[in-house]
């Protein structure tokens, strides 16, 4: 009997064959890849590591670029067959990128399944800390970027709290208990209070 | 159930409860993930098709982007 992951060398192995998901990451991927650091977060580490429910994106972040660099990678992602929902020309969407606001890419002429590309900068400190303190997953010969287990089942657990997000916990929680830290848990968690407490206080 | 005679087992009850039996399995075989793929791929498949469909007549006149565009707007996904 093969287990469903293994863990060495940094780098969770999960055992299994690709999905659709999968493929249409690694495109998505190959291509971001040549123009920026990034790191796939949410659901999709929970799907990837056996979770099976339904979802129609994949959330990626990547640090904020200038207008030049996001110039480069926009019109790669066109090149490499991708769509943006936010307009055609890379000067129509930076402003997205430039206020910290979210733009999303499809394979072209198709909506779904896309990705969610949300820009980081040094004033999002718990989203910095999640881009800083990442590991290794691999599905076969696809390696990508994903936060700490620990700060992923805690940013569900204590920010995002939707039954969808607490069944996600619940499942890496099990899936991986033979490779979780408490002392991890315990650094992450002050990391995501804090950022829950700063949204509070600017919120009123 | 207690009562003399009847083992009581760890059942699952709520939805958490399967999704954590689930994960226990999984973990410790990976068999499971044959079910984890073909829910996956299926669920993707389903959600392309319907939305292929609805816009079928954009995709053959060219309008597929700005009709789609339109239709994320009422849906909240695009601002």
């Amino acid at each position: 009997m093969v287990k469903g992951y293994s863990f060495s060398d940094g780098i969770i192995t999960i055992n299994r064959d690709f999905t659709e998901l999968d493929l249409f990451l690694k495109k998505f991927l190959d291509v971001l890849k040549e123009h920026t650091d990034y790191l796939v977060v949410s659901g999709f580490i929970s799907i990837s590591s056996g979770r099976t429910r339904a979802t129609e994106d994949i959330d990626v972040l990547f640090p904020k670029l200038s207008v030049g660099k996001f110039k480069l990678l926009f019109d790669d992602l066109l090149d490499g067959g991708f769509w943006c929902y936010q307009g055609d020309i890379s000067s129509t969407v930076y402003p997205y990128v430039d206020n910290l606001n979210s733009i999303r890419f499809a394979i072209k002429d198709n909506i779904f399944p896309n990705i969610e590309l949300v820009p980081i900068d040094s004033s999002r400190k718990a989203k910095t800390f999640e881009f800083n303190n990442s590991v290794l997953m691999k599905v076969k010969d696809f390696v990508f970027r994903i936060p700490l287990l620990e700060f992923e089942i805690l940013y569900k657990e204590l920010a995002l709290k939707s039954k969808k997000d607490l069944e996600d916990a619940k499942f890496l929680r099990a899936f991986f208990s033979d490779i979780l830290s408490s002392q991890r848990f315990s650094e992450c968690k002050q990391v995501i209070l804090d950022d829950i407490n700063d949204w509070r206080k600017n919120d009123g | 159930m207690m009562g003399e005679g009847i083992i009581v087992s760890n059942v699952p009850v709520s939805d958490g409860d399967y999704v954590i039996l689930f994960a226990e399995k999984l973990r410790d075989d990976n068999s499971y993930f044959k079910d984890h793929k073909m829910i996956i791929d299926s669920q993707i498949s389903s959600s392309r098709s319907l939305f292929n469909d609805k816009f079928s007549e954009e995709l053959k006149n060219g309008n597929f982007k700005d009709s789609v565009r339109k239709f994320l707007q009422e849906i909240g996904l695009l601002k």
